[in-house]
């Protein structure tokens, strides 16, 4: 799938806040943010407060330190689960701790990215995935 | 005028003469020389008087006008005196018998002349005569008899001396031996050991008194503490714990009298009811004694033990204790690398976010700003850079210094050469000569030693950027016996009396105009070295290039 909905799952309004951004300077407007583990696993996998359906993301940008379910948690949830499991996961985070990096690296994510998260640097990696036909206009 | 027939009469009647004069001593007492066997004495004397009598007569005239010496009888008579004194003497018969001898004869001749009724002149010259010549041989009886005697007195007083002198020697001796002997026992009983000497067969020939006191304290049953009994015996006879000691003794003391061994030396365990305790034994043989014999002594070295097992337990409490600090160090160690770990992870989530906005502000409004504003915003979005790098580089810092070290051969100089591939080809118009020592193999961990590699072939890279030929070398060399691997450039160098400085995180010896950097890649060389038990240095000169080496343990 190219294109639809971003899941952004991230605690910190102000990392939100300039995650949105970057994501709309790259024409990614459609963005669901989560604020911690459980938020985002209750909307992926439509168990939700409000009893939407289950989301389907194009891709999720994923903070590992949540409150409750921590980042690594929710990513070995998603891929413990067979509709979920292909869902491609993007990690931004201020951890650049080797053993976060490999952990998620196993639990197979497109890339590792260090906050202050770059659109470019998103667009470079879908890309690079198949997930975008071309880089879209930069600003 | 003697009677010419006198002679006659003295020649007959000798048998007669002699039986007088013996009945004559018998009545005057002298019992001792009126015995049968002493007739012959009796005769014999009797025999040389009457001959001396006579050669006197004849000797009469001439004699008139004579002298004689003191001591040197100069007439038959004094002569047969003296004669007769020497031989009463060689017969062992004391001094005066000889004089009696002559007194009895005397009166046997006076009356023999008495007895011849001779015209009264004549027996008056006749009985004179004889006087006169007994006179002489009593003379010489008794010149002769006190010659004798002084002689006898003078050999005597210096047999005397002499015996009095090896009296003397004699007692001193013995004086000696007496006060050699106390000092013997004296000096042994001085020493704290327990001390016996054995003869060459193994009895014990003296003890000291530790050992006397020893036996007493301990309930020896022997006889005379031992004193006379086989001490080779008693060890070859133990049983129970000490046996073996006992035996180990006795092997030692044969071998020390058989000459096989010079000295014995044994430790051993001589617990009492109530006590722990150690002994040594030592023994010597006194091999130049004939026959030789062996000094034994026992020592208590039970003060010794006992500290050396205090000093033991000291030292594993001591151990211990060193152990449970380091324990607690490295906790607490680890903890406050925790703390900073979070600390600065959490700064540098702050860092982001203002670096996210700053560049958020400049992108969206940066049409908005006028020139300095503009620079403003600029310097303030570059400095929360700057500083998340800082954060970043000391995080990594404190990364190399917590994680897991993965030991196996790496090959530096395949690192070193994918580095230098990569610095070319970041800046491929500079002209660096990178000479790399083939197959440099080391072990420690891969990752963080390529992290080595690459941080001091950067630094080269960086301070020889002024060099229009810059040369860089990577290679190996012992130093102080040490593999020291070493990366050598002609840049920048530096002072020597700041080295010490350069491998401290944030300490640098150049301004950024010179040189871009944080000051953190050798600080980080530094702990990984450290980390694999290894040291880092660094030698140079301002303009003069610079080596850093490392060493890594073995």
């Amino acid at each position: 799938m190219v294109g639809g909905p971003i899941l952004l799952v991230e605690d910190s309004p102000d990392d939100e806040f300039l995650a949105v951004r970057a994501l709309r300077r790259q024409g990614m407007g459609q963005v669901v943010v989560a604020r911690d583990g459980e938020e985002a696993l209750a909307r992926l996998f439509g168990t939700g407060v409000e009893g939407g359906s289950a989301l389907s993301p194009w891709f999720i940008l994923l903070d590992l330190k949540l409150p409750k379910l921590n980042g690594i948690d929710v990513l070995q949830a998603l891929r413990d689960e067979d509709h979920t499991r292909l869902i491609p996961v993007i990690i931004m985070s201020s951890s650049r701790e080797e053993a976060d990096v490999c952990r998620c690296r196993a639990l197979g994510v497109l890339d590792y990215l260090a906050k202050p998260v770059d659109g470019r640097e998103i667009v470079e990696v879908l890309t690079k995935a198949g997930l975008m036909k071309e880089a879209p206009l930069t600003g | 005028m003697v009677p010419s027939n006198l002679e006659r009469i003295i020649a007959a009647k000798g048998e007669l003469l002699a039986r007088r004069a013996m009945e004559y001593a018998r009545e005057r007492g002298l019992d001792s020389h009126c015995t049968a066997a002493s007739e012959e004495v009796w005769r014999l004397a009797i025999a040389g008087l009457s001959q001396a009598l006579l050669l006197d007569f004849s000797a009469l005239d001439e004699r008139a006008g004579r002298t004689s010496g003191p001591g040197r009888p100069a007439d038959p008579a004094t002569a047969f005196g003296a004669e007769e004194a020497r031989r009463q003497r060689a017969r062992g018969e004391p001094p005066g018998s000889s004089l009696e001898i002559m007194k009895c004869s005397r009166q046997s001749y006076l009356d023999l002349v008495r007895e011849q009724r001779l015209p009264a002149g004549e027996e008056e010259a006749s009985l004179t005569f004889v006087e006169r010549f007994f006179d002489r041989v009593e003379t010489g009886v008794c010149v002769e008899c006190a010659s004798l005697t002084n002689r006898a007195s003078a050999e005597l007083a210096s047999a005397n001396a002499l015996l009095e002198r090896e009296i003397e020697q004699h007692r001193k001796t013995e004086e000696a031996l007496v006060r050699s002997e106390r000092l013997f026992h004296a000096a042994i009983d001085a020493l704290t050991a327990n001390i016996a000497i054995l003869d060459c067969n193994g009895t014990i020939m003296a003890v000291n008194r530790a050992w006397r006191q020893f036996a007493d304290e301990n309930g020896f049953r022997g006889e005379n503490y031992g004193i006379g009994s086989s001490y080779l015996a008693v060890c070859d006879s133990a049983t129970g714990d000490d046996a073996e000691v006992a035996r180990a003794a006795a092997r030692g003391i044969r071998d020390l009298l058989a000459g096989r061994s010079a000295a014995l030396h044994l430790e051993y365990q001589c617990h009492s009811p109530d006590e722990k305790r150690w002994f040594q034994m030592r023994a010597t043989c006194l091999e130049w004694l004939e026959p030789a014999c062996v000094v034994m002594a026992h020592e208590s070295i039970t003060e010794v033990k006992r500290a050396e097992q205090e000093m033991v337990s000291f030292n594993r409490a001591l151990e211990e204790r060193v152990r449970h600090r380091t324990t607690q160090l490295e906790l607490s160690n680890r903890e406050l690398e925790g703390f900073c770990y979070a600390v600065s992870h959490d700064l540098r989530a702050h860092l982001a976010r203002l670096e996210g906005f700053g560049r958020g502000l400049l992108e969206d409004f940066g049409e908005r700003f006028d020139g300095p504003s503009r620079s403003y915003v600029e310097r303030i979005c570059r400095i929360s850079i700057d500083l998340r790098r800082v954060i970043d580089a000391l995080l990594d810092l404190s990364r190399y210094t917590r994680c897991d070290l993965v030991v196996r051969p790496v090959n530096l100089s395949d690192i070193a050469s994918a580095v230098a591939d990569e610095l070319h080809a970041v800046q491929p118009r500079r002209s660096v000569k990178v000479d790399i020592a083939p197959d440099v193999i080391v072990k420690g961990d891969p990752k963080l030693l390529a992290m080595v590699v690459r941080h001091l072939l950067e630094n080269a890279w960086k301070f020889t950027s002024q060099r229009t030929c810059a040369d860089i070398q990577f290679g190996v060399t012992t130093l102080h016996g040490m593999r020291a691997c070493f990366v050598r450039d002609n840049g920048a160098g530096f002072d020597m009396r700041y080295a010490g400085r350069l491998f401290q995180p944030f300490q640098r010896l150049h301004g950024p105009a010179e040189f871009e950097g944080l000051g953190i890649g050798l600080a980080t060389v530094q702990r990984i070295v450290q980390r694999h038990g290894g040291r880092a240095w660094a030698e140079g000169e301002v303009d003069g290039g610079a080596t850093f080496y490392f060493t890594l343990q073995e």
